[in-house]
């Protein structure tokens, strides 16, 4: 359902960790900083001790092409380095290493596009960066006497995405958003269950109004809501009259002013003479290329070309990777697409969300749904019964094996049902005649067939064996 | 190893009247290594290269009490060759200078003269060597600062080719111009301390792999009919009478013994100085943002917020000199000025370094005065800026080329040395130690 | 583009470098920058529109190796701390 606001435009500026790598990106420092002691994983590079200089970690490269090209980004085959200079605590050179896209600046991927059910939304560029290092407060950003500062994260490897303003609404932003971490989380760089792996900034105006940038906003969830806010702010005052960067209060859940935007010019960007620049072949990007696993958006056209799942059941499997695969496990014990695919987004889906549970908390063996969507289809229980099973599984975690047994036992043989069928023959003279002229009756005897044992009759097979019945 | 000690107590002593020395090390009860190249050699380090446990000010209140925690690859390699680091030299603040007169820790004087300066910004580590206060010397050379100190002290010094030292260690100035180099009495020393820290470093991403020549093994003095190339600009307005005359001499003795001389011109050597301070001033005030007295260096403590304690710090840690420079590449890279001045700058250098590039096409080496000037005396080019910086005419285009250069005395007047430079094609560093080689040879000193 | 109209404002460059100048230290500044200016506009003398393009080295890299770092030593050397952070003024 789209939702737009009159000129809205929203751009988002997304940081992502390149979390699978080792080292950070210009020093061997490890990378596993989350939970450690503070400043305790520093060297003089990511410290910025004079002396220092960084080199460039060959890993990150790849990583930053393997995110480009699964963006369907244009690869740079010349890139480099530039510096990014501003004062900052948590900045311990107080120059940012990144990449820039003016003054002879080449970031390492441009011209991308990721299509979601909101629209089309471009990709300006992806470039490599450095993280800065954490500020904590004592109390809050204002009332704080210190800031406490730990260098831990200093020089973690960042891949920055930035959009244009194509965007079109918060939920937009929201399912944009969703999309990028299903990606990175598909191609295996970046795992976003790891605290603050991924943050966004967000750049929003409405029609004719300056552009007011958000920053500081923690999580995903979390930017649907400052958009919202910020949109419904400017309506208030008209339009925003001037570019500012505003600070995102998630406990007061408003955006403050942080300070009038600086232009880009007062980052004084120049290349880094520290870092030789980047030649990247065709044949290097290829090899990166073939090594990308298979993308949801990739996945999803499988499901509907290759396995015949509807559109609908397709999508709502492929946004998560840890659910497409659990799909695809399922079939290869039985393969039963169709009604796997149905249960799985639907009714395990369901289940789920509604208990605000996320896909780890599946406890249902993909094996042993397989087992029940067979039985299923040998006609051991019928479909209703199945989804049954399922239900009761989801909600009291008893096993599907177990709850399986039982209900076999209870569903009734072609020979029960033929005694069963006679049985309301007799009893029922009248339906069996207007059944014999009117086609639609015959729903009146198979309810009666279904009320008789108790809805474990085989609908399909029971009409059959009425039909038979009445032509004879 | 006692005789070491007593000579220790001798140089601290003489140290006084030079000002070559900002801290001495404590000597090590014995020494680890006997028999490495440069056991039993004694050398002073520039005080802006990195010396774990070691205090390492770049002659500024900034670092005053900043204790590196890790060694410079360059200090590594000495220590693994054996020799005996006496302590670190005064300089320029930050390298920034020509004559070490701008240091929190008092100018350095010429040997020679105590009452001239030893020129800059490798001033104390030219004076320790002439002055007799150390065997061998490191210095860095951005604009000069080597070779320039090397010709107003009488010694020998070697801007190495860009990427042929590591710089890791060495406490940025102009990071895409500079060089640590060796600084010696002999052309022989200088070519043995180059051999010692001329291996590859891959923690620095300019440092270039290339096949380690032992430039010791091969200098000789056959100069057979090298090809050399005088360019005219280099004898600037600027020049003193004596100092052209001196080099000349020089020269003719160098054709009469079978060189090819020709006189030539090299127009875009004339922008050389600009070129040069934009980009060096440029990359400093990137460079020493980080000084902010937060992580280390020179810290007030009281202060309303981290803006009023960075400014307020670097108030108090800066020269006058590096703030000038600061604020002259913060404008030169900040908008509306980045295009006429940085990007000017470095088109202007990609046409000195193919101007040189085709010169060594035709020619083997490039020869000019070090200095257009005897060395001055002190305080008399202090207070004017641009006078200053012009004493670097004759110096920067070999960093801006990345060419490597050599200064050896050819002379002096009333006592005052005379540099002659010698510049020579990317790795070439073979041929202009030759060369220096044979010249000393014209002044009797035989190796 | 006349060399004598140059003015570079001491003040604000001051505070994008963040370096405190005394009104003895933006005056003496300010008289001397012209005339450095003007020497550096020599530049704008050279053509520089034909340049050969110069190669340099490129694609230098490090392995994805971890080394234990040196966090002990370079916590050692901050001044001012607060347990294992580095204590930092105020933010606003």
């Amino acid at each position: 359902m789209k939702n737009t606001f009159d000129g809205v435009k929203i751009g988002l500026e997304i940081h992502c960790q390149l979390t699978s790598l080792n080292t950070k990106m210009f020093c061997n420092c490890s990378s596993n900083y989350r939970g450690k002691e503070p400043n305790t994983i520093l060297c003089p590079v990511c410290t910025g001790l004079p002396g220092s200089l960084p080199v460039l970690n060959k890993r990150a490269l790849e990583a930053a092409i393997k995110i480009g090209l699964a963006l369907n980004c244009k690869i740079s085959n010349f890139c480099n380095f530039f510096r990014k200079n501003y004062f900052y605590p948590d900045s311990p050179k107080n120059y940012q290493i990144t990449q820039y896209d003016k003054a002879g600046g080449v970031a390492i991927a441009s011209k991308g596009h990721i299509e979601t059910t909101l629209g089309n939304v471009h990709i300006t560029r992806i470039q490599m960066e450095e993280d800065p290092g954490k500020l904590q407060y004592e109390g809050s950003i204002t009332a704080s006497t210190n800031t406490l500062i730990d260098y831990n994260r200093a020089g973690i490897s960042l891949v920055e995405i930035v959009t244009e303003p194509d965007i079109v609404s918060p939920k937009h932003a929201r399912e944009f958003l969703n999309t990028i971490q299903s990606i990175v989380e598909t191609i295996g760089e970046c795992d976003s269950t790891l605290d603050g792996s991924m943050r966004a900034d967000a750049n929003v105006s409405i029609s004719g109004g300056q552009r007011v940038e958000i920053k500081n906003i923690s999580s995903f969830k979390e930017v649907e809501r400052a958009l919202n806010f910020e949109i419904t702010r400017q309506k208030t005052i008209q339009t925003a009259k001037k570019m500012e960067t505003r600070h995102w209060d998630d406990t007061r859940r408003v955006t403050v002013t942080l300070r009038v935007k600086e232009d880009e010019e007062g980052y004084r960007y120049f290349p880094d003479p520290d870092l030789p620049p980047l030649n990247i072949s065709n044949e290097f990007i290829h090899d990166i290329g073939t090594k990308l696993p298979e993308l949801p958006e990739q996945r999803y056209n499988r499901f509907i070309s290759d396995i015949g799942l509807p559109k609908e059941i397709a999508h709502i499997l492929t946004k998560d990777k840890l659910i497409a695969d659990y799909f695809e496990n399922s079939l290869q014990y039985n393969n039963y697409p169709k009604l796997l695919g149905s249960w799985i987004a639907n009714d395990i889906l369901g289940y789920l969300n509604r208990n605000k549970l996320d896909s780890t908390a599946l406890k249902i063996a993909p094996e042993k749904l397989s087992q029940l969507a067979k039985a299923v289809s040998d006609s051991q229980i019928n479909e209703l019964t199945g989804k049954s099973i399922l239900i009761q599984s989801l909600t009291s975690n008893q096993d599907i094996d177990v709850l399986l047994a039982s209900e076999v036992g209870k569903s009734v043989d072609n020979e029960q049902l033929l005694k069963i069928i006679d049985d309301i023959f007799l009893r029922n003279p009248q339906a069996v005649t207007d059944a014999k002229t009117d086609p639609n009756a015959i729903h009146f005897l198979i309810g009666k067939v279904m009320k008789e044992t108790k809805g474990h009759a085989d609908h399909v097979i029971s009409k059959e064996l009425i039909e038979k019945k009445l032509s004879e | 190893m006692s005789n070491l000690i007593s000579q220790f107590e001798d140089i601290k002593e003489k140290n006084n009247s030079i000002n070559a020395y900002i801290t001495f090390s404590d000597l090590p009860e014995k020494q680890l290594i006997t028999d490495g190249k440069l056991s039993g050699k004694t050398i002073a380090i520039k005080d802006t290269i990195s010396t774990l446990g070691l205090r390492t000010t770049c002659a500024s209140k900034m670092l005053e009490t900043y204790v590196p925690p890790f060694d410079a690859h360059v200090v590594t390699l000495l220590k693994k060759h054996g020799a005996m680091i006496l302590g670190k030299t005064n300089c320029d603040e930050f390298a920034m200078g020509s004559s070490t007169e701008h240091s929190a820790f008092g100018p350095t004087h010429n040997p020679h003269d105590l009452e001239r300066v030893p020129g800059g910004s490798s001033g104390g580590s030219a004076a320790a060597v002439a002055g007799n206060l150390a065997d061998l010397a490191l210095g860095s050379d951005t604009g000069g600062s080597i070779r320039c100190p090397a010709s107003f002290c009488g010694i020998v010094g070697l801007k190495p080719t860009y990427g042929l030292i590591s710089r890791y260690g060495l406490i940025a100035y102009g990071n895409s111009l500079e060089q640590i180099g060796p600084m010696a009495k002999t052309v022989y020393d200088c070519a043995l301390l180059l051999e010692c820290i001329s291996e590859y470093d891959d923690r620095d991403a300019t440092c270039i792999q290339t096949k380690n020549p032992e430039y010791t093994q091969h200098l000789d003095d056959d100069i057979g009919d090298l090809k050399i190339a005088v360019p005219k600009e280099f004898f600037g307005n600027g020049t003193d009478r004596v100092v052209e005359q001196t080099v000349w001499d020089t020269i003719k003795k160098l054709e009469s013994e079978g060189a090819i001389i020709e006189e030539i011109s090299i127009e875009s050597i004339k922008y050389s100085l600009p070129a040069y301070y934009i980009i060096a001033m440029s990359e400093a005030s990137s460079n020493l943002a980080r000084f902010d007295g937060l992580r280390y260096g020179l810290h007030s403590e009281k202060s309303n917020d981290w803006n009023e304690l960075f400014s307020k710090n670097r108030k108090l840690g800066f020269g006058f000199e590096v703030k000038r420079r600061i604020m002259l590449g913060t404008f030169a890279l900040s908008s509306g000025y980045f295009d006429e001045y940085y990007v000017k700058a470095q088109h202007v250098r990609s046409l000195i370094a193919s101007n040189f590039k085709r010169v060594f096409n035709k020619f083997d080496v490039v020869i000019s005065p070090t200095m257009p000037t005897l060395p001055f005396k002190i305080g008399e080019k202090i207070t004017d800026p641009l006078s200053m910086y012009m004493s670097d005419v004759d110096t920067v285009s070999a960093n801006l080329a990345g060419i490597p250069s050599l200064s050896v005395p050819c002379g002096s007047s009333n006592s005052l040395p005379i540099g002659i430079q010698l510049m020579s094609n990317h790795f070439n560093e073979q041929t202009i130690l030759n060369l220096g080689n044979k010249i000393e040879q014209f002044r009797g000193m035989v190796k | 583009m006349l060399p004598n109209k140059k003015i570079i404002d001491s003040k604000k460059y001051s505070e994008l470098s963040k370096i405190d100048l005394s009104p003895e230290e933006t005056k003496i500044l300010n008289e001397q920058f012209p005339k450095i200016l003007e020497y550096f506009d020599l530049l704008s003398k050279v053509d520089t529109s034909k340049i050969e393009h110069v190669e340099s080295i490129s694609n230098v890299f490090r392995e994805d190796i971890a080394r234990d770092s040196i966090a002990d030593e370079i916590l050692d050397i901050f001044p001012s701390k607060k347990e294992r952070f580095v204590k930092g003024p105020r933010m606003m």
